[in-house]
């Protein structure tokens, strides 16, 4: 870890620390509150993206990424709760690193949200779809997990149901209810339940599906014109 | 000039103190203020399709709060019943307030996604960071461009006989799944070609500046220190507490007196500011072209 990323991750805890204290001071503005934690935990990245002056053609393959991702997103427009979006950002991640999942992942939730109607929603789909892509990268960096299908299909499914649903669920709870109690608390996480099961579905198909000649194109593309290698080193 | 014509960061100013406002001031007065000045400037943008969207919200927002007075109880004013399920009139003020707010800040995020195209997003983000805006802005130039080669690979494919719709069934699906992989193919080695073309015109060389159309004129200025003062006004009006209102277990909030006339004429002015500047510079224009 170098002295700038340590300044940056200490500076965003020290934020994260003062508004967890402002919220136990200031009653009930729940959302406020953790959405302004939310988006404290994603300004490292960015930070970190605009610091390390990237190439034009690292550019250029995550926007390829974020707009394949954002298409998925938008040809599924019919079908309510079933979109592809999380399969794609999560290969972006295996392919292209955590750092590249995470960002393709929030700038593609901010551009779609352009047509699916930007809210007080867009910070956390954000964090949702930047998580999805960066756990994938930091889980099957250096072949910790084996990039095979069923990896990657266990991978998607236990991520989806078990930390992007409930955060998205948690979002609605805080938009929809003044006051959290157990049992608003409760309704909201039960009724997410098979919206949550819909999504699992997608992604897992999504990886089954083009998973793998997804990852064959990117490193394709990698070994061709040579970009992102750099960040496969370290 | 409109409203939608000026600097990005002096509307992103507006509406996220507008915004902010519409969601934690509690008081009747303020919540059908800012829910009314919203609905007007929405009709102001976008006309009569706006008129029956705003109505449409209106109503259910009204019914969504007697819902909500409906299965609260609390309160001391019964209306209607004795028992523990009576229906009291704090629960349906509050009901009403608090849906009054959500619709209003829907209302107000609607007009924003109205006003805040894209172009000003990604200049105002290129302020803040240059790189992510080139991002964005690579991206929203690739989504077009991707849509329109899906068509030109279909029109090739089906002029070869391998359409989606040509074959037996087997060859169908494959055809068919040989168009997105045709797609991201392409979609790489275009995104590699600009971004080379990109480097060879000096891209992330030192000195190099961003073009853009906005620039921070007089209006610009004036609508800033207009906008300050009506916020610091309202400010002042939050802090002696006059837009907040408690509804359990009555509805209590600060006596109302002359002052808060001039807090609600300031919050008023505010939330129709962008109404006010788009119609007076409107009807400025049509009485010069009328007289010439």
């Amino acid at each position: 870890m170098s002295r700038k990323r340590k300044g940056l991750l200490g500076g965003a805890l020290c934020l994260m620390a003062l508004l967890l204290f402002l919220s136990l001071r200031a009653d009930r503005h729940y959302y406020l509150v953790s959405t302004l934690v939310l988006v404290d935990t994603m300004l490292p990245f960015f930070f970190l993206f605009e610091k390390r002056h990237p190439q034009a053609r690292d550019l250029a393959v995550i926007a390829v990424m974020s707009a394949i991702a954002i298409v998925s997103r938008v040809i599924f427009i019919w079908l309510p709760n079933f979109k592809p979006v999380y399969g794609i950002v999560m290969i972006t991640g295996i392919g292209l690193g955590p750092e590249a999942g995470f960002l393709t992942g929030a700038v593609s939730a901010f551009v779609s949200n352009f047509i699916f109607g930007q809210g007080a929603w867009t910070p956390w789909q954000m964090a949702a779809m930047a998580l999805a892509g960066f756990l994938a990268g930091v889980c099957f960096a250096k072949g910790r997990l084996p990039r095979t299908r069923i990896a990657m299909c266990l991978f998607g499914g236990i991520v989806y149901m078990g930390i992007i649903g409930p955060l998205l669920d948690t979002c609605s709870l805080l938009l929809m209810s003044a006051q959290v109690t157990k049992e608003s608390a409760a309704a909201v996480y039960l009724s997410g339940l098979p919206v949550n099961l819909m999504q699992t579905a997608a992604t897992v198909l999504t990886l089954a599906l083009v998973g793998k000649p997804l990852l064959g194109q990117l490193d394709r593309v990698k070994k061709k014109y040579g970009v992102m290698e750099a960040e496969d080193e370290n | 000039m409109k409203t939608e014509t000026g600097h990005p960061a002096v509307t992103l100013l507006f509406f996220v103190c507008i915004i902010f406002c519409a969601a934690f001031f509690s008081h009747p007065v303020y919540i059908v203020i800012s829910f009314a000045s919203a609905f007007v400037y929405s009709v102001v943008l976008k006309g009569r399709r706006a008129f029956s969207r705003g109505l449409c919200l209106s109503a259910g927002c009204v019914l969504l709060g007697f819902v909500y007075g409906l299965y609260h109880h609390f309160g001391v004013t019964v209306l209607i019943g004795a028992s523990a399920n009576a229906l009291t009139l704090e629960a349906l003020q509050a009901g009403l307030s608090l849906w009054g707010r959500i619709g209003a800040v829907l209302l107000w995020l609607y007009d924003m996604n109205t006003v805040m195209t894209k172009d000003k997003v990604v200049y105002l983000f290129g302020k803040i960071s240059p790189r992510l805006s080139l991002y964005v802005s690579i991206l929203l130039r690739l989504a077009p461009q991707i849509r329109e080669k899906k068509r030109h690979i279909k029109e090739a494919q089906e002029g070869i006989g391998k359409g989606a719709r040509q074959g037996t069934l087997f060859a169908r699906v494959r055809n068919a799944g040989q168009l997105p992989s045709a797609i991201t193919s392409w979609a790489f080695d275009h995104g590699m070609e600009e971004a080379m073309s990109m480097k060879s015109r000096g891209y992330g060389l030192k000195g190099r500046t961003a073009f853009s159309l906005y620039r921070f004129d007089h209006r610009d200025r004036t609508l800033v220190i207009v906008m300050a003062t009506l916020m610091s006004l309202v400010l002042m009006a939050a802090l002696f507490d006059q837009t907040k209102a408690l509804y359990q277990p009555s509805f209590s909030a600060v006596p109302v007196t002359s002052f808060s006339f001039v807090f609600y004429a300031a919050y008023a002015a505010l939330c129709l500011s962008p109404c006010l500047v788009d119609t007076s510079v409107r009807g400025f224009y049509t009485q010069k072209s009328v007289g010439k």
